[in-house]
């Protein structure tokens, strides 16, 4: 098998997140057990992923950063129970979905639970479990 | 938002088509391939080598990931060229390269434009861990370990949810697929023969409502399809064009993430946020625009269903079925074999197989070989004269359709 360039590292370790000039806030944040996000001084909008200038309206205003208090709902998910690769299998059945914050913006992430008790529209919690890698997940309430 | 010239629909055709494939028991790498795609597209078109003022071709293989790929076979190929460069919008770009050929011609810059792609997946890299490593956005989904078809399945689940559809119903999509990819000879699924819908409830989840029947396979082995693109004043003189009614092309995002954050758009979506019309609705409008056609027009179809759900989402978006309802059409038997709207006669992504980024010009050879008469496969029963050829890239983000034809319009 030919392994290339970056791709050769992430099996033997749980991947990192890449993490941009943007996100910086999000990321120190999430060490600390806390959501954040961003919010256009302009049109109001929340914005996700972050952003140095609110892509929603045509005012180019700095988005400033919100603490979420990390309610919502399921709006897709998917159980996997074939992994991307090695690492993940003793953690698998694992579920994936989309969260629809209370505060009208979008989260691609983990939600802890029974795959059987996963369905759309369910409430959830956002959690940060002490993992390797800090990451914030979401709890069916 | 402009709108493209009616004309283009006029100026240009494809002269030359070839094609070539690998296994296990006859392994080629991309470079070889695309070669062999390339000669028999020359010797098809009736041109020389030099004649090709101008190459395209998707992006770099995933089998051999070197940049600049385009420029490493035109080099390989010993072809100095005015102009060459890949279409990097995912495996759209593969099938948007007929589109660009066709500007190049009519803006008068090209005699001949090849447009060419490869790829062999199967048989140098492991797909599944490093697809999702390509198509996941590394910081806010890939930590989470998503496969591809994880983050595909959140439009399935949605779909499900908005429109009432079961899993039974993706597994009769998967049904059908393989009823035209037994008779292929190069399909990865040919070997399985045909199957049922409790075959496919009974295969296991690969990432939830998708199960292993449901999702297309990394094969076959490789791939590679070439096409020569030239004016229709020259096509004239071909034995056997395929003429360039109309093409379309849209990006609306890269990473899922960004997708369903997005609130408004220029392109037509739908109400956002929502994942259930993609740019693949906007993009077949400015291809059947430019032909002066309708999606009931087409003969035949080749779409970019990688998974049960999208074959049904793409159908409504090319306007063959309203939306929520390409089960309908699906049921109705049209695009079995036999059937008057013949539907991936290759057994499309899902039957025939993902080979790579080289899928797109898969679908582009079976559509160009069922209007011409040779395919190699089932042959489509209704001698379709014209065709849309439509290919998705990326995380239901990129998307390119067009419209070809035996006949001069």
């Amino acid at each position: 098998m030919l392994e290339q360039g970056e791709f050769a590292n992430f099996k033997e370790s749980y991947p990192q997140p890449r993490v941009t000039q943007d996100a910086l806030p999000y990321w120190e944040a999430v060490r600390n057990k806390k959501l954040l996000f961003q919010r256009c001084p302009a049109c109001s909008g929340a914005i996700f992923p972050p952003r140095s200038i609110c892509p929603m309206c045509d005012a180019g205003a700095k988005p400033a950063w919100e603490q979420s208090k990390g309610a919502g709902s399921i709006y897709s998910f998917s159980v996997v129970h074939r992994p991307p690769s090695a690492i993940w299998k003793s953690h698998a059945p694992y579920t994936i979905g989309l969260v629809r914050l209370d505060e009208d913006y979008f989260l691609f992430a983990e939600i802890e639970g029974k795959p059987e008790d996963m369905a759309v529209d369910k409430r959830v919690q956002v959690n940060f479990p002490d993992r390797e890698v800090p990451l914030p997940t979401f709890r069916l309430v | 938002m402009k709108k493209p010239d009616r004309s283009l629909g006029r100026v240009a055709a494809i002269v030359g088509m070839g094609d070539a494939y690998a296994d296990e028991q006859n392994v080629k790498d991309p470079l070889q391939l695309a070669n062999e795609a390339t000669w028999g597209a020359i010797r098809d078109a009736g041109i020389k080598k030099d004649d090709i003022d101008i190459l395209l071709t998707g992006r770099a293989p995933w089998a051999d990931r070197r940049p600049q790929w385009n420029n490493i076979f035109a080099s390989y190929l010993q072809l100095p060229v005015r102009m060459t460069t890949e279409l990097t919008f995912h495996g759209a770009g593969v099938n948007a390269m007929i589109g660009q050929a066709a500007l190049a011609v009519a803006a008068g810059v090209a005699d001949y434009v090849l447009c060419v792609q490869a790829d062999a997946v199967q048989l140098f890299i492991d797909a599944t861990a490093v697809g999702a490593a390509t198509d996941a956005c590394p910081q806010f989904e890939f930590p989470y370990g998503p496969t591809i078809p994880t983050i595909y399945a959140q439009l399935a689940c949605r779909y499900m949810h908005e429109f009432d559809v079961t899993e039974e119903d993706f597994a009769e999509v998967a049904v059908q697929r393989q009823e035209w990819a037994v008779h292929h000879p190069k399909a990865a699924k040919r070997k399985h023969g045909l199957i049922t819908v409790e075959d496919v409830m009974k295969s296991p989840y690969i990432s939830s409502p998708l199960r292993r029947w449901m999702c297309a396979v990394w094969g076959p082995g490789g791939t590679a399809g070439a096409f020569i693109v030239t004016s229709v004043e020259r096509a004239a003189r071909a034995k056997n064009p395929i003429y360039i009614h109309g093409f379309g092309t849209c990006t609306t995002h890269e990473y899922l993430c960004e997708r369903i954050n997005l609130r408004k758009s220029r392109i037509p979506l739908g109400p956002l946020p929502a994942l259930t019309t993609t740019g693949a609705a906007y993009a077949a409008k400015e291809a059947y625009e430019m032909a002066d056609m309708q999606p009931q027009d087409m003969q035949l179809a080749a779409l970019a269903g990688n998974f049960s759900h999208t074959v049904l989402v793409q159908l409504e978006d090319l306007g063959f079925a309203p939306k929520g309802k390409a089960m309908d059409l699906m049921r109705s038997g049209r695009m079995r074999p036999g059937g008057d709207f013949p539907v991936d006669t290759n057994g499309g992504w899902m039957g025939f197989g993902q080979p790579g980024i080289s899928v797109a010009a898969d679908s582009l050879v079976e559509t160009i070989r069922q209007l011409r008469g040779n395919p190699l496969g089932l042959k489509a029963g209704n001698n379709p004269k014209v065709a849309m050829a439509y290919s998705a890239g990326g995380m239901l983000a990129c998307h390119s359709a067009v419209i070809l034809g035996t006949e001069k319009s």
